[in-house]
């Protein structure tokens, strides 16, 4: 299953390659890594628990730790928040699903992703700018306990 | 299920039976999935299971996750920047659980768990019991940490609305009143 998710990667993200200037990094479960000079494009595949397929974009220099990668349901947000919204990463268990989910995917990193795949600084800015609306909204449900300061 | 002596039954949808013990206070459970035409599987943990209005809860908070983000997006071009939150997590708390929740290409990258990290693990049931019986799993596996009344941090964005799990984790942690913080999931009474 492994070998069939990196020979149908290899060819629904070949335009990684083509268009973009990405070089595939060696693969081992359960990512398939493209790398620019200040990209990465993290293909996620849990071949041997649940069958999540999932991408992960990031700037070469973030610490995963301390910034989290944009996500697909995030790439979506910023042009269409509805979509998002019903955005559920796929479980594909079959060769043949696999496949048309994979191709699904990079469908929505071509139509979605490509000022994050170019390493735009605008669209990583939105994201931070959202992110940080998003945990006020979560601070704000449960507001008893708060410790924050504001600057 | 002979070790523990009594369990009872408490629930039961297809295809999966769980079963809690009380001989330990209704702290364990096991779960026993059937799928017809495929091995039975059997998983076990020591932790407390859902209840109903937990999981009423867990369901209503799942709706609508970008309503307020719609707005924000709306209004992007006239809106002040947000107000950066200033937040030392060591400083406040000092100790945490070390367990990390998120979605599973975050946990799983290079580099996602510190010294001292973790997350949840255990043989998926989700191919042979479904999805339902897999977060049974996971939900009391999670509850066996959250018992612990300490800190877990969340690795991915509060964006990030497209894993089942991870929505159902937060979820969780919201209706047992636990607060976002920094990147952590603080416990009411922390």
């Amino acid at each position: 299953m492994w070998e069939k998710f990196i020979e149908t990667t290899t060819r629904h993200f070949r335009f990684l390659e083509t268009e973009l200037g990405f070089t595939p990094k060696t693969a081992k479960p359960p990512f398939a890594i493209y790398e620019s000079s200040n990209m990465q494009v993290l293909i996620y595949y849990d071949v041997n628990g649940r069958h999540e397929l999932d991408l992960r974009v990031r700037n070469l220099s973030d610490d995963p730790r301390k910034t989290p990668a944009v996500g697909m349901t995030e790439m979506m947000l910023l042009t269409d928040w509805q979509r998002a919204e019903k955005y559920q990463s796929p479980f594909p268990s079959t060769e043949a699903s696999l496949d048309i989910e994979i191709q699904r995917l990079a469908e929505l990193v071509r139509k979605y992703s490509f000022a994050f795949l170019k390493g735009d600084k605008d669209a990583f800015e939105r994201i931070e700018r959202l992110r940080r609306e998003r945990e006020k909204e979560f601070g704000a449900q449960n507001p008893p306990f708060n410790r924050l300061r504001k600057t | 299920m002979a070790i523990l002596g009594i369990a009872l039954p408490i629930a039961a949808s297809e295809p999966v039976i769980a079963v809690e013990c009380f001989g330990y206070d209704g702290q364990c459970q096991a779960t026993i999935g059937y799928d017809e035409g495929l091995p039975p599987t059997f998983a076990y943990d020591s932790a407390a299971t859902p209840t109903a209005e937990r999981e009423a809860n867990r369901r209503a908070g799942a709706s609508s996750p970008f309503a307020k983000i719609a707005e924000f997006l709306a209004a992007e071009g006239t809106a002040q920047t947000a107000t950066q939150l200033e937040f030392n997590f060591a400083n406040d708390f000092g100790q945490n659980s070390g367990l990390v929740i998120g979605r599973g290409a975050d946990l799983s990258a290079p580099g996602a768990l510190g010294t001292g990290e973790y997350k949840l693990g255990w043989f998926s049931v989700q191919s042979t019991s479904g999805m339902d019986a897999e977060w049974s799993v996971n939900q009391a596996k999670l509850q066996n940490v959250m018992n612990l009344n300490l800190p877990i941090r969340d690795a991915s964005s509060l964006l990030d609305t497209g894993g089942f799990y991870l929505n159902n984790e937060r979820s969780m942690l919201q209706s047992a009143g636990w607060n976002y913080q920094g990147g952590y999931w603080v416990p009411p009474t922390h």
